[in-house]
């Protein structure tokens, strides 16, 4: 089989056989914890209310899909926005927006959470230039998440 | 008597440099601390930098320059 020479995040894969797999799942409906709106970088104010010296997190858009417990485990307690580094324009302004949340919105913590994918990395590079940029230092978080929903890496940058 | 700054607790990283505990460090960090509390204490260190005017770069420097005198002296 020829291997896929394409861009590692639009590679076609099938995790089908997960399926078939006894997993423990929850019965009856899980609450939601995100707890603002809106959630997309370019749409929230840094200086938004529920930003101000919270514990934020930063995740790339596939993330929440990829895992299967993200509210419960990752969400709760804290202020989220959500950002594509691939797909998106305009990061000169989500620059500026993170910016604004280590030196205005004083926020506590800044988790970052991206996919394993190459492009994600980019998301990571921002917020880092962000944070070099800020005369405010902040502790950030980077987790990386596998395509199956596994955490592959955790650690403060 | 309780080790508290703030809103934490700093008993167990007391108890764990006390016992000799190689991995106290991380112990505190990553197991002991949530999240919140990191970020709080973080910021209580870098209130306290600023009130002293304790420069990172200053330092950063002259480690720099010790570094560079002592490695080309190495075998």
């Amino acid at each position: 089989m020829k291997a896929f020479e394409g861009c590692p995040g639009s590679q076609v894969l099938d995790f089908k056989e997960k399926d078939d797999k006894v997993t423990e799942e929850t019965i009856g409906t899980v609450e939601s914890q995100l707890r603002q709106w809106p959630i997309q970088l370019h749409l929230i104010s840094p200086t938004a209310p529920y930003y101000q010296e919270s514990d934020v997190l930063l995740a790339a858009d596939c993330v929440a899909y990829a895992l299967g417990d993200f509210h419960r485990q990752f969400l709760k307690g804290k202020s989220i926005a959500i950002a594509c580094p691939k797909l998106d324009e305009g990061q000169q302004i989500y620059l500026d927006k993170i910016k604004s949340w280590f030196e205005s919105a004083r926020i506590n913590t800044l988790t970052v959470m991206i996919m394993q994918v190459p492009c994600c990395m980019g998301l990571l590079q921002l917020v880092q230039q962000a944070a070099q940029d800020s005369k405010r230092k902040v502790p950030l978080k980077c987790l990386v998440v596998g395509l199956k929903g596994e955490i592959l890496q955790e650690e403060w940058v | 008597m309780a080790a508290i700054i703030g809103k934490i607790d700093l008993s167990h990283l007391i108890a764990g440099i006390k016992s000799g505990s190689k991995d106290s460090a991380e112990f505190w960090i990553d197991k002991n601390l949530s999240i919140t509390q990191i970020g709080e204490l973080f910021s209580m260190f870098n209130e306290t930098d600023e009130q002293i005017g304790y420069s990172p770069t200053k330092y950063e420097a002259f480690v720099k320059k010790l570094d560079d005198k002592f490695k080309s002296k190495e075998v």
